[in-house]
């Protein structure tokens, strides 16, 4: 009893010292709650719901049925939620992955360009940043027509233009035009490009500002001492812009895990399906459970993703700390 | 002053929920009525449609919204479960099993009773579609239809004494297109090709395979609607001919990855002799261009329609199109089931929309109508209807349609490239095992479910 009031007396002597922080962030904690916790457990308890077409009316007062969304998603390799599903699950890390790190690549490198001086380099940044400003439903749809075997502004260029087929010949590689978007693992190149060519100015961006921050003093420090330009980046700036790679990973990991929108876009706006090597966890979920309103196993589906995605950030939490640490 | 306050905002309160009970300043009844983009200016025209409606009706007003085909099936879902729902909806006749079942949808089968209404007033295979099969229920009625025929190329038909006739079945249809091929003609600079057709990313992937799967005997479920019957001879017999025109080469194979859009509009630019489309590109050919269409062009000026190819056990075609159906939400049936009646019983209203649309009226009547009548391209359109046919309304077929036959066919198609010509009958077989498995699957699962549920 005395220990209970010992921990009650001092919430309210904590309260009173710090009242005015707890007043301001107060508003930020009650719409936290309201638009994330609130929908966030929503969204579990519906994963609990056999909430379909024939019990939608009902909401959530629709009928409990436990475990059985998540069963079916993890082990009833028959249920329909789990059509295309390993296939989704391969692209996605794939996907990623390859997304991530080759925003960030394209980004460092323009970046380390732009930070030179000279002349029509404002004009540059602006121009570079443009592929960032498309939508990426425009993206999507764009880059659909773009990969068209014989219309597609890419073969054209490709084989009409710089006639590739000739070296292609040499090499014993079939010399016709390929299809890019009839779902074989050229499919997920031609998901892969857009997403990278629409994603790199935002990197680029973050890293140029990295960049700036870093005193030169140090690069001169190691001019002096006679350090190449790859020391210099592998000494100085790699290290120093640690902190900004580390955020713009787990950003670009996220992101890039949700991703929807162009793949969603670029077969048949919407209409098509992306193909065994085009289909993302995200369009495979939109599908399989939104559009089947099946929306207990969809929140089921969605709530999986959410853990996976905890145990992601938690490992990149690690390494972060390492950095800053470091 | 605080008092003041008070008493304001309590009158306030009262006001707005009164306007939320769906009646204006004005004491009129304020209808919501949600379409999907039928036309290019889809608000205005059934704005227009509705004006003699409203002149004679004046204690009605309604609110016309346009959805777009992709939020809509979100939207109304979401409208289903907040109860924050329009009064009138447009539905894709292939909804209407799914959507009925979630018992959102007012029953009207007494008000199309009493206006003697059924299949005799309206196109049968679109009237097939407004109540869920072994229920009496009728939760919608059929608006505007959509059936396919064949649009081909006359010059060139004209060049290499071709008629019709040489198109009338699977077996003539097959020699025209090779004809077409080896005649290799070029038009107006555009070298021509036999046949457009569309493959995997496009919405008609499964509306595009049907008539040659009904033709051959096929079909998509047993007639008890319990078991799918995908994978029989007949609809393999069925789309191994389909398939085989893109194996001989009489189709481009680029035409696979492309979208209706765009076979559309190549058939327009003179690629193609022959393609299949709607009756909206019929209005969009015969539009002249200073009015948004595609009228005027070479092709628009050489081009005539014809039915499907007759297969081994008939001529079939699809026949989608919409309904519309009444929210059980709605505080005014009675003026909304008004503007139902109006918008799909009214000959006039109906024959409005469809020159405004493109698309065919769902009321058999107006096809007597000089308007159809007197057009021979409209006549072989009204013709089609007749060896149309519609999906069944269950309420598994929504399912069905999108996460099994568009996924699965479209995998069909991707097989179809990735085998360069050499696309086997047991690879067909093997694909349509699979997606009998999955449909039974689904079909299993909601019989079970609407025995349970279903109200």
């Amino acid at each position: 009893m005395a220990k209970t009031r010992k921990i009650i007396s001092n919430l309210l002597e904590t309260y009173r010292k710090y009242r005015l922080a707890y007043i301001f962030v107060m508003p930020a904690v009650f719409c936290l709650i309201l638009l994330h916790l609130l929908p966030l457990l929503q969204g579990i308890w519906m994963s609990l719901l056999q909430m379909d077409q024939f019990t939608i009316s009902e909401y959530l007062g629709a009928p409990f049925v436990g475990w059985k969304n998540y069963y079916d998603v993890l082990f009833n390799s028959s249920s329909p939620v789990r059509l295309g599903f390993l296939s989704a699950v391969r692209n996605t890390i794939f996907y990623a992955i390859i997304v991530t790190f080759g925003t960030l690549g394209i980004g460092m490198i323009v970046a380390q360009m732009l930070n030179r001086q000279f002349k029509g380099r404002n004009v540059l940044r602006g121009l570079f940043l443009f592929p960032w400003i498309v939508p990426t439903f425009v993206v999507g749809m764009l880059w659909g027509f773009m990969w068209q075997k014989e219309t597609g502004i890419i073969n054209i260029i490709l084989y009409d233009i710089l006639q590739i087929h000739t070296w292609l010949g040499w090499l014993g590689v079939s010399a016709d035009k390929p299809f890019w978007l009839m779902g074989d693992p050229k499919t997920l190149a031609a998901i892969i490009i857009p997403t990278v060519w629409r994603g790199w100015p935002h990197p680029m961006l973050m890293l140029l500002a990295g960049l700036q921050g870093i005193p030169h003093d140090y690069y001169e420090a190691a001019d002096i001492d006679g350090a190449n330009g790859w020391r210099k980046f592998w000494y100085i700036t790699f290290p120093l812009l640690k902190p900004v790679w580390a955020i713009l990973l787990l950003f670009g990991l996220i992101f890039n895990v949700y991703a929807f929108n162009i793949v969603y876009m670029m077969f048949g706006n919407g209409a098509g399906f992306p193909g065994e090597w085009g289909d993302l966890l995200m369009t495979n979920i939109f599908r399989n459970s939104f559009q089947r309103w099946d929306f207990g196993t969809g929140a089921a589906l969605s709530f999986i993703l959410m853990v996976v995605m905890m145990v992601v950030v938690n490992f990149w939490y690690k390494f972060y700390k390492g950095v800053e640490e470091g | 002053m605080k008092k003041i306050f008070r008493i304001l905002f309590v009158v306030l309160l009262c006001f707005s929920l009164w306007s939320c009970g769906g009646r204006g300043a004005d004491g009129k009844i304020k209808l919501v009525m949600w379409i999907m983009p039928n036309s290019q200016e889809p608000v205005n025209d059934v704005r227009n449609v509705l004006r003699p409606f409203l002149l004679r009706n004046p204690e009605i007003e309604i609110e016309v919204v346009a959805l777009d085909w992709g939020s809509a099936w979100q939207k109304i879902t979401t409208a289903a479960t907040s109860g924050d729902a329009p009064d009138i909806i447009q539905l894709g006749t292939t909804w209407v099993g799914s959507i009925g079942s979630m018992d959102a949808m007012l029953d009207v089968s007494q008000n199309v009773r009493d206006i003697g209404g059924g299949s005799n007033l309206f196109v049968d295979a679109a009237w097939s579609t407004t109540l869920i099969p072994g229920t009496e229920r009728i939760v919608s009625v059929p608006w505007i239809v959509d059936t396919r025929v064949m649009f081909y190329r006359t010059d060139v038909f004209r060049r290499l004494g071709l008629t019709a006739k040489d198109v009338a079945d699977w077996d003539s249809f097959e020699k025209t297109l090779a004809k077409i091929k080896a005649a290799d003609l070029t038009i107006e600079n555009k070298h021509i090709e036999p046949l457009g057709i569309t493959g995997k990313n496009d919405w008609n992937v499964i509306h595009s395979l049907a008539p040659w799967i009904w033709s051959s005997g096929g079909d998509f479920v047993s007639s008890d609607f319990k078991s799918s019957v995908i994978n029989s001879a007949a609809t393999q017999r069925g789309l191994l001919y389909y398939i085989g025109l893109v194996k001989k080469g009489l189709v481009p194979i680029q035409c696979l990855e492309q979208n209706s859009y765009q076979i559309s509009s190549d058939f327009n630019n003179g690629v193609y002799a022959i393609y299949f489309d709607g009756p909206y590109s019929l209005k969009g050919m015969t539009t002249p261009p200073e009015r948004g269409g595609g009228g005027g062009t070479f092709v628009a000026k050489n081009f005539a329609v014809a039915p499907y190819p007759a297969g081994p056990l008939g001529r079939y075609t699809f026949c989608g199109g919409s309904n519309l159906a009444i929210f059980k939400t709605t505080k005014h049936k009675e003026a909304a089931w008004k503007v139902v009646e109006y918008l799909t019983t009214n000959e006039k209203a109906q024959i409005a929309y469809s020159q405004m649309t493109g698309f065919l009226p769902a009321l058999k009547s107006a096809y007597n109508n000089s308007y159809f009548t007197d057009d021979p391209f409209r006549r072989v359109f009204s013709d089609a209807l007749r060896s149309s046919k519609a999906y069944p309304a269950i309420p598994a077929w929504g399912q069905m349609e999108t996460v099994v036959l568009t996924r699965d066919l479209g995998l069909m198609w991707d097989e179809v490239v990735r085998s360069h010509g050499d696309y086997s009958l047991t690879q067909l077989r093997n694909r349509l095992d699979i997606i009998q498995r999955e449909m039974n699957v689904i079909l299993t699962e909601a019989a079970k479910q609407w025995q349970k549920h279903g109200r």
